[in-house]
């Protein structure tokens, strides 16, 4: 294998060596050889353009018989068009020659082709001279894959996608939805001032909202020591006396976290409603609206 | 002690009349509600009717208070045949055979006569009662041709509602000069009814009294004190209005929307209380106020006393009067749990 890759490649540098040889004469200039840009991807039907430019010394000519023939066609390439565009420059005759080849060639995997080298052959009285210009290679793909088979051999039986079961997402979203709900609503009833349902009309709640419109005033005390005594009146069902609290207490155990909060009530109450030394204070006002709020948060399970 | 520094005075003779009730509760037991409302009735210089079975200790309670008070302690037993003289004397053959007369358990002690036991006073004839009542209220009586001042006497009165026979009802008239008519009932507490039977210091009444401080008040300037301490204590207009409607709902009970279970209350009330009743109810809360250390009359303070200053005030229909001491105890429940105090208390 060795061996075989040396003489290849001597080969290679005897060919390349003759070709310039062509080139290198000294009654030939070429001055330039223009390839299509890309090697690869070319299809069937795609048409390739090659560009050659050269000046030879006079007295040569180019032969024009001796041009390839348009339509001549070889391993699936098929020189289309062919141009010729001469001009003289002093002593030299350049010649601009433009190649259009088209190709044919069918192959169902990328397959390595090449423009055909062209010779040029110029002529003068006795010794004619010929230039070469080598072929150019590129890679042929198919248009299809290799494989390709009949799209019905292809197809499967049509299934449905598979169904992802979501039955306990459903639930768990059903779930959180309703305890947000009802979290949502919780807080909207414990913390709403308005009446918007009627539940929410309980005694103090009506109790804690007169007491926000009354006016801060000495006055505005002792109504607001009354709506709270009202209230707890109408949550006991009868009228209630700092005796009675311990009862109320057990009858309305929801309360009884406040129950140190009513006696105080019940005993700033009396003196605010019934001692002749009652005066306003702002401090007091706030604790009625404070334990109204709270009576009512009570009132409401909060 | 002189009624001269309001305050001192006032802090002075309500520490005597915390004394007197620990001293009567330390002989007393289970009775304790009744000792408060009997030092209140002191305080106010009222008289008070005693309700109670036999046997439950009211003499004892009442020598107790005696000695505590202070002044002498005179007693009487309620019988068909007791007339009203022998209230002002009696009559007796002396050493000499010659008949003599003496003063009565009315006169005997004079003016430092402090507490008149008056025992099962529905079995006196209503000439007693009469003579009884008019001594009560103005305190001095005329015989011997001479005047006697009784103007420290307190009448604690017991009538035996159990047995009827032989007996005269105190007509509502005279129930008024009352003040208070006191429920001494037997104790619900098992302990307490233990203590009674096994513990032997109960067993002798009068070494029992002996227990018991005397003269923890000074019981001639009772009236005077009195006086100060009704001054001292005052009353909003608040509370006024609650108390006039207390009285309203005494006679018109239905305007309030009172109801008792069993009873129409549109044809229960034939009186109400009286103007006289109503004083002595706001004279009493008074009393519960100083005692609470307080110089302003609270609502509690009325309730304190409500029961036992209306509820032998009030006069029924014939047909309720058989069932008057559990009616009455119904209706003044009612009253205190539908009046209500915050609705009059705009208009102050």
């Amino acid at each position: 294998m060795k061996t075989f890759i040396i003489k290849f490649l001597l080969l290679l540098g005897v060919a390349s060596y003759a070709s310039i040889a062509f080139a290198q004469s000294p009654n030939i200039k070429l001055i330039k050889v223009q390839n299509p840009r890309f090697n690869s991807g070319v299809q069937i039907g795609d048409v390739l353009q090659r560009s050659v430019a050269l000046e030879v010394n006079q007295p040569y000519t180019l032969s024009k018989t001796d041009l390839p023939a348009k339509g001549r066609s070889a391993d699936g390439i098929e020189l289309k068009d062919i141009t010729l565009a001469a001009t003289k420059a002093g002593d030299k005759n350049r010649y601009t020659i433009n190649f259009s080849y088209q190709v044919f060639a069918v192959a169902s995997k990328p397959v390595r082709m090449q423009l055909p080298k062209e010779i040029l052959k110029f002529n003068a009285n006795a010794n004619p001279l010929a230039a070469e210009i080598p072929a150019w290679t590129f890679w042929y793909a198919a248009l299809v894959p290799e494989n390709i088979e009949n799209a019905k051999k292809m197809m499967y039986p049509q299934h449905h996608p598979e169904i992802v079961n979501i039955t306990s997402h459903q639930t768990k979203l059903c779930a959180f939805l309703a305890l947000l709900t009802f979290g949502l609503l919780g807080l909207f009833y414990i913390n709403a001032d308005g009446h918007l349902l009627p539940f929410m009309n309980g005694a103090f709640a009506q109790a804690y909202r007169r007491i926000r419109k009354t006016p801060k005033s000495l006055e505005g005390l002792k109504e607001a020591s009354i709506y709270i005594h009202q209230a707890l009146n109408k949550t006991h069902g009868t009228n209630l006396f700092a005796d009675d609290i311990e009862p109320f207490i057990n009858k309305n155990p929801k309360f009884s976290k406040l129950k140190d909060e009513i006696y105080a009530f019940f005993e700033q109450s009396n003196a605010l409603l019934f001692a002749s030394s009652a005066m306003y204070s702002e401090q007091h006002f706030g604790h009625l609206l404070k334990l109204s709020k709270r009576l009512r948060d009570c009132e409401r399970g909060a | 002690m002189q009624i001269t520094n309001f305050d001192t005075n006032l802090a002075d003779w309500r520490a005597h009349a915390l004394k007197l009730e620990s001293e009567v509760k330390k002989v007393i037991v289970g009775q304790d509600k009744a000792i408060h409302l009997m030092n209140i009735a002191i305080f106010a210089r009222g008289h008070v009717l005693l309700e109670g079975g036999v046997g439950v200790g009211k003499t004892t309670l009442l020598q107790s208070i005696a000695r505590c008070i202070g002044g002498d302690y005179e007693r009487i037993e309620g019988t068909v045949d007791l007339m009203p003289n022998d209230l002002i004397y009696h009559t007796y053959l002396g050493e000499d055979g010659k008949p003599k007369i003496d003063e009565g358990p009315l006169l005997k002690a004079g003016e430092n006569l402090s507490v008149f036991f008056f025992n099962e006073i529905n079995r006196a004839r209503p000439q007693v009662h009469a003579l009884m009542l008019r001594v009560m209220a103005e305190r001095h009586i005329t015989a011997f041709k001479q005047e006697y001042r009784l103007p420290h006497m307190v009448v604690f009165a017991d009538r035996n509602q159990v047995e009827k026979n032989e007996t005269f009802e105190i007509p509502s008239a005279a129930r008024d000069r009352f003040m208070m008519e006191i429920p001494i009932n037997i104790p619900d507490d098992r302990e307490l009814r233990k203590a009674l039977m096994f513990d032997v210091k109960f067993q002798h009444a009068e070494s029992l009294t002996k227990q018991v401080e005397p003269n923890v008040l000074k019981f001639d300037q009772l009236n005077a004190f009195s006086d100060v301490l009704q001054s001292h204590i005052k009353s909003s207009n608040v509370l006024e209005e609650y108390a006039l409607d207390l009285w309203e709902s005494t006679q018109s009970p239905e305007k309030f929307g009172i109801k008792l279970d069993s009873v129409d209350v549109n044809r229960l009330i034939h009186t109400g209380a009286s103007p006289r009743g109503m004083g002595m109810l706001l004279k009493a809360a008074r009393v519960n106020a100083w005692l609470m250390n307080r110089d302003s009359l609270y609502p509690e303070d009325i309730h304190a006393v409500f029961h036992e200053l209306i509820a032998h005030r009030l006069v029924f229909n014939t047909m309720y009067e058989n069932r008057r001491t559990a009616l009455a105890r119904e209706l003044t429940s009612q009253i205190l749990a539908t009046v209500a105090v915050p609705s009059q208390a705009k208009a102050a």
